[in-house]
């Protein structure tokens, strides 16, 4: 460039001597000019082209103070909302339950619960994949920024540092129970590292966070004495986290994880008896306990006592306050007359809840009666599901609902807030989005945990979503104590617990058999774990590492008692419950079959009376489900990366 | 290298800052003041008159052979002192012929021109300077100021579609202040940087829609890169050169020019009525296999009976057009304009004034903008000129609440009509879709108001210290604000009398204010010099340009008071926030010219720019080019055809071009704010780094080889421009897709190459026949795209392919439908459940299953054969204007509603109830299913990969003017009346329903505004 401006004027030269002698005279002035006019060219100042962010910051060196740790932190738990703008406005990790008989979405036979998907092209999958991938980056990114810096940082940096390495290690808990065998990275990863990444067997991703969460637990306090860290991660959730861990390992390992279900013994109890002492490490130390209000730890007011935050150990906050953070989870599921019913509980889960002596139903001595099925039964049913007839109440945004769940008329009964009753409309069951009802996308249930609430909007409610509680640490406790078959005291304490504080009878009160018995008591602490955790999204886990696939999926979704005899001049049914007669009774199996000990219902021999749907689930059902497959997009830009066998490629 | 070393000397001098820079400006001028050009010798007087015998203003009064000249005056007089008395004047004037005086003594000369209709002589305005089109080597088009107003459109970028060959405009929307369109130089020139031209307003860079059409003198397209290379870095996509008007010296003269216009669509699709849809869908049922119960099937006959039979009765049938009762069936338009100028022999100023408004087809949905320009030309002293441009110009826009207009349209068009009615009977909106109602949210969802201020005002010292050497310094400071105030009102919804709240369930109100400062700073000389048959001419200069952008905004909820201003809400909802950004551009450039006899040039330009957007390593490119220009015509050999060949030129050009516009910051990684948490119901403040840097990254390059001859014929009864290019792009900018477990965005690297080759003809032709004067342009072009390297990767869609064009369609090959269950039963499929009447796709690779292996490529979106005529004629008071525009080729594929019936639980539209029935085999859709079941007949395949050409009657204008002895009496120096029509006849093998201009977006599909047919009148009054 230089040179060239210099051969352009020297050329101008060349021409003036040569021909321009008339004006000689100016050519001093002239070579002035240009060389004046060239100064300006050269007058500058390359700091002017100098721009770094003005409102961002470098990610070099950027985590060296306690103040960046504690905002990369708080970006680490953003992730817990999992983008959930991009997904419904849900992190998709509280729905997995709904892939399971025992929750259903609107879509019949086309959901991941039935499997008529596939799923390597699916966008849960894939979108899971992703989200949690950017999860644990983000905490590397932070990790990594932290490590030249931490051990001479204050402890409070060491708390949020911490935390994030506890968050991380949930991300990736996430990843191994959907996935099995994952890329694992250990810190942030450059261009180069992205090539020709192996899998990482999921045994040694356990070991690994095993032992992160042990490197820094104590870092973290049991609990929180500012309000202000309300949600925070503190050590009774790292340890937590590493009974749940252990557990799902211990399970993976002695009943087999993925489509082959290969077993080992040894290393079983190895991680059984890691979850044992975890989970007994927060029993003892943390100071925990259990709510006495059930119900209080899933609505916003609950959740604020002090005796729900007791128990409830970790979940994703939100909040009606300022700009709000807020969520779809209620509006997915509740009533059409409120909001967008999309996703329902079935007859399998209900028929799971004990009589409230304690009896399965299927029991003589139960005192169930097929007729008023939910009445004399363990108070969750009632506090998880609406049944019909129930008093369902909500509000659309602007305005309070209160009516009668009706399943077999158009109109049902609604209350006005000075108790006046009217017949309105049932738009679940009758009208243009009656077709996304319970009723006729349902199976004639509602979910009501989390959904039994009229203080706010059911597009904006505030309540915090609960990724683990105190409860889930004693039934942790109790199974995995009963895998390593050490039944003693503490673990019928533990089971007793958890049902004590909704009024049901001690395990051992039932049935005395039950002691030192540890088919019987697997039996129990599953049935417990189903009925205390439902729709806390652990029991689709839960069904994979008990390898119970196939049997659980083996029949259709069943659900109301189809009413026969419609009045042509109300077009009105009657009441299909009193039309149910005694031997519609689900049956469990044989005594001490598969069936009997997981308490999985069969409706067979009565399922022509009953609301059916998803008939293609008794077919669809492959045992390579038991891990989710790579999402296809993602071979496609790793292609070294292998497919979980019965995927295909 | 040596522009390795220029960086060492820049680094030199790294202390001094910008201020230095302009404080050195300012001495280098207070230098040229000292240098005082003088004049000597005798004197010549005269008048340059035109053959009306009316003044001729700013001719060029020359004595021959020297370069002793002077212009004349604002009465066409002139003085010039000679060197010789018995001398030779030579005048010359644009849009004339020169002529030449042999000087016998007279002293008081009458000279008259004659006009030229050849193109020889007229000016071009290129970069940083204006050249004659005769001289030209690059590939320059350019289209005057009133070929753009009387279109009566208003954004300029659409006036401009089908005036140039090589500049493919596509308007793709209607929507009030956003009927812009993409313009496309010579190709799509990048995959992530910028694909839009730089468009500078008087050599500032400005938004092409924010320019007052009425102000525009010209505007000059820069397509090859030697005429695009003094803008280097940014001239990758082409450069836009638009002039606005200045004053001459005269009388005061007044001109208003203003029109009415009546817009409504070109084209929507028609949705069925009630019954129609619920017929459909239970047919639909039925073809789908889905069983449906007596009592279901009676129930929904009856209803159908109902709804074909009965009015709807707003209660329990309802049978609701939401289109009709959402979207008006026309929108106004109008535009006012006034302009003065005028000037005497040292100032001369053009001042105008200018409103625009534009209606939308909906409830709260207008545009309007008015501006104010004021040029001024000063001359200080002989040898000192100031000229002052500002313009001023705010432009607001009006959209609903709670959705854009197009989301609206939408939902306006495939929202059921069964669902409830616009209002319930109690005079509440509808439920709706769940309380999704097109109608309340166009009229009764509060306002989104965008202002848009944009101030610019330029100042520009101009010294001629000596002859041909012209010193130019340059500031210019370009402020845009741009205020949002986005109210989102919730509306009350209501069904069968129950009041069912109000959606959304709440109200927002957000208001921001974004500010972008922009200085630049310019210093140039040009020189000029003329040896008998050499003439050199060269310029070089320099230029610092630098942004700073920062936003601030807040919103509130809970406005339950009535009314919507921050300080009314509810305070514990507040949030607000706010950021910065800047860049800056440092540049060097140069250009030479040689010219012998004006029959052989030779021009070379260059750049040197270095930008913010680098590390300091990778910072500084060098953009040169060359070209060259030979007019045939010239040489003696040809001296048989000249009589009708008056000019034959060819030229070719070779250059290299960069791109950087990707960002401000693209070469680092940030930790950015935003990601916040919400620990005990506050808002914890986070961070995070999400995405992956590479700070390596170097300019985008293009290199682009262009041969083109211009030719002139009989003295402009034929014209005919031709250029063939090849644009080859380089070290693009590109992010690959990385792994998901990467957990990041990718970082930017220089990797990927694409081609874009095409060619362009311009033919025009001018004639008069007694008082029937006539003029036909015609222009035609083509462009190829092709991706030559993609450092390996392949997009799974196709869209980035190596060795097809950018986005390119890849789908299966469709070969109609099954018709016989033999058919369906021996032929592969997409999957088992195609039957009767799906559309059978053909098995490419004959595997005996339909899968991707089986996809081709379709064809691409960008419009190939582009054309336009123009054909214009004036006879006695009477003018006319008819313009032809069209595509020949191009390639569209629309997705979700626009294409499925049922999709995303819409209605279908009237065209698409030709559905595939045994007894209609040969239907325009296939057999109508639910969307669960349809979408192996839905995917991308040659059935759906539709015609997007078309020809199109774009604009026919009719203009009467008063006769002249009539103005004349009423004191007015000229008065046309017009009528004009834009769009109004269109052939075309589109999707029907949708036109073929517009682009259909949207999550849901179909998503549009659609472009306008419009009726206008207007008047043109010069006093």
């Amino acid at each position: 460039m230089y040179f060239y401006f210099i051969w352009c004027l020297n050329l101008v030269y060349l021409l003036k001597i040569n021909y321009m002698k008339n004006i000689v005279k100016y050519i001093r002035n002239i070579r002035f000019l240009f060389y004046v006019t060239f100064l300006i060219l050269l007058v500058s100042c390359s700091n002017y082209l100098d721009k770094q962010p003005l409102s961002a910051y470098l990610s070099s060196n950027f985590y060296n103070t306690e103040g960046a740790l504690e905002a990369g932190a708080s970006g680490c738990y953003e992730m817990l909302y999992q983008n959930q703008e991009n997904f419904s406005n849900i992190p998709p990790m509280v729905l997995w339950d709904m892939y399971t008989p025992f929750g259903i979405e609107r879509a019949d036979n086309s959901s991941i619960g039935v499997g008529n998907l596939n799923l390597t092209n699916n966008y849960v999958v894939e979108y899971t994949w992703a989200v949690l991938y950017s999860s644990v980056a983000r905490c590397n990114s932070v990790l990594d920024g932290a490590n030249p810096y931490i051990n001479n940082l204050s402890d409070k940096a060491k708390q949020y540092y911490a935390e994030v390495k506890i968050l991380r290690a949930y991300y990736y808990w996430e990843l191994i129970s959907l996935y099995g065998d994952i890329p694992y990275f250990a810190t942030s990863v450059n261009n180069a590292q992205l090539k020709n990444v192996t899998r990482t067997p999921w045994s040694q991703v356990v070991d690994t966070l095993i032992s992160d969460i042990n490197s820094v637990a104590n870092y973290l306090p049991w609990r929180y004495s500012n309000a202000a860290d309300w949600g925070r991660i503190d050590r009774s959730v790292a340890y937590g986290l590493e009974a749940r861990l252990a557990l799902y390992a211990g399970s993976w390992c002695k009943f087999g994880f993925g489509q082959a279900g290969t077993t080992n013994a040894d290393k079983a109890n190895t991680y059984f008896t890691i979850a044992a002492q975890a989970a007994q490490n927060v029993i003892l130390n943390s100071g925990r306990s259990l709510c006495p209000d059930y119900n209080a730890l899933f609505t916003r007011v609950g959740q604020m006592t002090s005796a729900a935050q007791n128990e409830n150990m970790f979940q994703i906050m939100y909040s009606n306050q300022g700009a709000m953070k807020t969520h779809y989870l209620s509006a997915g599921e509740m009533s059409r007359m409120i909001a967008q019913s999309g996703r329902f509980p079935t007859q399998q889960l209900v028929d799971t809840y004990e009589c409230s002596n304690g009896k399965r139903i299927d029991d003589p001595t139960s005192g169930y009666n097929p007729k008023t099925p939910f009445i004399n039964r363990d108070p969750r049913l009632k506090y998880t599901i609406y049944t019909q007839h129930d008093t369902i109440i909500g509000n659309t945004g602007t305005k309070q609902m209160k009516f009668l769940m009706e399943l077999y008329n158009p109109q049902t009964k609604s209350f006005d807030p000075s108790g006046n009753v009217t017949m309105i409309s049932n738009l679940d069951y009758t009208g243009s989005v009656a077709q996304y009802g319970y009723v006729q996308s349902g199976v004639g249930y509602l979910w009501k945990k989390y959904d039994h609430f009229a203080d706010e909007g059911a597009f904006t409610p505030s309540y915090n979503i609960i990724l683990m509680r105190y409860a889930e640490i004693l039934l942790t406790y109790a199974e995995a104590k009963i895998e390593l078959n050490q039944l003693d005291a503490t673990v019928y304490n533990a089971i007793d617990q958890v049902r004590a504080r909704v009024g049901m009878p001690s395990i051992l009160t039932v049935d005395p058999t039950r002691a030192g018995n540890q088919i019987k008591m697997r039996q129990i602490v599953r049935r417990e774990r189903k009925v205390e955790l439902m729709k806390e999204s652990l029991y689709f886990f839960d069904m994979r590492r008990w390898r119970l696939g196939a049997l659980q999926n083996a029949e259709p979704t069943y659900g109301y008692p189809i009413a026969i005899g419609v009045n042509p001049a109300t077009n009105t049914y009657p009441d299909g419950y009193t039309q149910v007669t005694p031997d519609m009774v689900p049956s469990y199996g044989t005594p001490g079959s598969e069936r009997d000990l997981n308490d999985i219902p069969s409706y067979a021999a009565f399922a022509s009376k009953l609301r059916t749907r998803d008939v293609s689930r008794p077919t669809s059902w492959q045992d390579y489900y038991y891990v989710w497959p790579i999402p296809n997009t993602e071979l496609t830009k790793a292609p070294w990366l292998t497919q979980n066998p019965g995927y295909g490629r | 290298m040596s522009s390795f070393k220029f960086t060492q000397l820049l680094n030199l001098k790294n202390e001094k800052c910008m201020r230095k820079f302009c404080e050195t400006m300012v001495f280098l001028f207070a230098f040229c003041v000292l240098i005082v050009a003088q004049v000597s010798a005798q004197t010549v007087k005269g008048k340059v008159l035109d053959a009306q015998g009316d003044p001729i203003i700013g001719a060029t009064v020359m004595e021959k052979g020297t370069h002793n000249g002077t212009i004349t005056d604002a009465k066409g007089l002139f003085t010039l002192r000679m060197n010789s008395s018995k001398g030779t004047l030579e005048v010359r004037y644009v849009g004339y012929l020169p002529k030449e005086v042999q000087l016998n003594g007279d002293n008081n000369i009458i000279i008259r021109l004659q006009e030229s209709d050849q193109a020889l002589n007229e000016v071009v305005v290129v970069g940083y300077a204006k050249q004659t089109k005769a001289t030209l080597t690059g590939a320059v088009a350019s289209v005057q100021g009133k070929t753009l107003t009387e279109r009566s459109i208003a954004s300029l970028s659409t006036a401009l579609e089908g005036t140039m060959p090589g500049v493919s405009i596509q308007q793709t929307s209607g929507a009030p202040g956003a009927d812009g369109s993409n313009i496309h130089i010579r190709g799509i020139g990048s995959i992530n940087s910028t694909t839009y031209p730089l468009v500078l307003v008087d050599g500032i860079e400005t938004n092409i829609d924010q320019v007052d059409m009425n102000s525009v003198e010209s505007v000059s397209v820069l397509k090859d890169a030697a005429s695009a290379s003094i803008y280097g870095s940014r001239a990758s996509n082409g450069v836009i050169l638009i002039t606005t008007k200045r004053g001459k010296e005269g009388k005061v003269t007044v001109s208003y020019s203003g029109y009415a216009t009546m817009q409504r669509p070109t084209n929507m699709p028609d949705p069925v009525p009630a019954w129609q849809y619920l017929q459909s869908e239970l047919n639909s049922w039925d073809n789908a296999g889905i069983s449906v119960t007596p009592d279901t099937r009676s129930q929904r006959l009856q209803l159908i009976e109902q709804e074909k039979t009965l009015q709807p009765n707003d209660w329990n049938r309802f049978d609701t057009n939401w289109k009709r009762a959402t979207l008006k069936s026309d929108a106004l338009m109008q535009n006012q304009n006034v302009s003065i100028s005028g000037g005497n022999n040292t100032i001369q100023y053009y001042s105008a004034g200018s409103y625009l408004y534009q209606n939308g087809l909906m409830a709260n949905n207008n545009y309007s903008r008015a501006s104010l320009m004021f040029n001024a030309d000063t001359k200080i002293t002989k040898w000192a000129k100031f000229t002052l441009e500002s313009n001023l110009l705010q432009a607001n826009t009006l959209t609903p609440g709670a959705a854009s207009p197009q989301s609206i349209i939408n939902t306006a068009l495939y929202l059921l009509p069964t669902l409830s009615g616009v209002k319930d009977l109690n005079g509440i909106w509808g439920y709706g879709k769940n309380g999704l109602n097109p109608t309340a949210e166009a009229d009764d969802s509060g306002t989104n108001t965008d202002m848009n201020s944009d101030v610019l005002i330029t100042g520009t010292l101009t010294l001629t210290p000596i002859k041909n050497l012209e010193i130019i310094g340059k500031y210019s400071l370009h402020k845009i604000n741009d205020r949002q105030r986005d109210y989102l009102k919730p509306y009350e919804v209501s069904l069968q009398g129950i009041d069912l709240g109000q959606y959304p369930s709440l109200d927002n109100l957000t208001e921001s204010l974004g500010e972008i400062t922009r200085n630049y700073y310019l210093a140039q000389a040009n020189y000029k010099y003329y040896i008998e048959k050499h003439k050199f001419n060269i310029l070089f200069g320099t230029q610092a340009e630098d942004e700073l952008y920062s936003n601030i905004s807040a919103s509130e909820r809970g406005f339950t008071l009535g009314k919507s201003y921050l300080s009314d809400g509810d305070g514990s909802t507040a949030s607000v926030g706010g950021g910065a950004s800047s860049w800056a551009m440092l540049s060097y450039f140069g250009r030479l010219n040689y010219n012998y006899d004006d029959k052989y040039l030779i021009e070379a330009n260059g750049r040197y720019d270095g930008s913010s957007r680098f590390t300091q390593q990778n910072r500084w490119g060098f953009f040169p080019s060359v070209s060259a220009g030979w007019v045939i015509s010239k040489e003696s050999f040809m001296k048989k055809t000249q009589p009708y060949l008056n000019q034959l030129k060819l030229r070719a050009s070779y250059g290299l071009l960069g791109n950087q516009d990707i960002g401000d910051y693209p070469y680092t990684a940030t930790v950015n704010t935003g990601y916040s948490y919400w620990f005990n119901k506050q808002l914890s403040p986070g961070v995070a780094q999400t995405n992956l840097a590479n700070s390596n990254i170097q300019w985008e390059k293009s290199k682009q080889i262009d041969i083109g001859t211009d030719a002139i014929f009989w003295d402009g009864l034929l014209s005919i421009t031709a250029d063939y290019y090849l644009k080859t792009v380089s070290n693009m900018l590109m992010t690959f897709p990385l792994p998901y477990y990467a957990g990041m965005g990718p970082a930017y690297t220089n990797a990927g190459d694409m081609n874009n080759r095409g060619w362009e003809v311009l033919l025009s032709h001018r004639n008069k026949i007694g008082q029937f004067s006539y003029g036909a342009t015609f222009t035609l072009d083509d462009n190829r795209n092709k991706i030559t390297n993609l450092n390996g990767y392949h997009s799974p869609d196709g869209s980035m392919t190596v060795g097809y064009p950018l986005k390119g369609y890849w789908g299966y090959v469709a070969q109609g439908y099954f018709q016989t269950l033999n058919d369906v039963a021996t032929s592969a499929k997409l999957s088992s459940a195609d039957g009767l009447g799906y559309i059978k796709y053909k098995d490419v690779n004959k595997d005996g299953i339909i899968d991707s292996n089986d996809k081709v490529y379709l064809g691409d979106p960008y419009p190939h054969f582009e054309y336009g005529l123009k054909l214009d004629g004036a006879w006695k008071n009477f003018d006319l204007t008819v313009f032809i525009q069209g595509v020949g080729q191009r390639k569209v594929f629309m997705s979700g509603i626009g294409l499925k019936p049922f999709a995303n639980g819409a209605n279908l539209f009237v065209h698409q109830l030709d559905s595939w029935t045994p007894t209609n085999p040969n239907a325009a859709y296939p057999i109508l299913l639910p969307e669960a079941n349809a979408a192996d007949n839905f995917v991308l395949s040659s059935k759906w990969v539709k015609n997007g050409a078309y020809g199109r009657l774009k604009n026919i204008i009719i203009g009467y003017s008063l006769p002249k002895e009539f103005c004349q009496k009423i004191k007015i120096n000229s008065v046309r009346f017009y009528l004009s029509g834009q769009n109004l006849f269109t052939l075309s093998h589109f999707y029907k329903g949708y036109d073929p201009e517009v682009s259909y977006g949207g999550s849901l599909g179909g998503q549009f505004y659609p472009i306008m047919q419009t009726y206008t009148v207007g008047i043109n009054l010069k006093f």
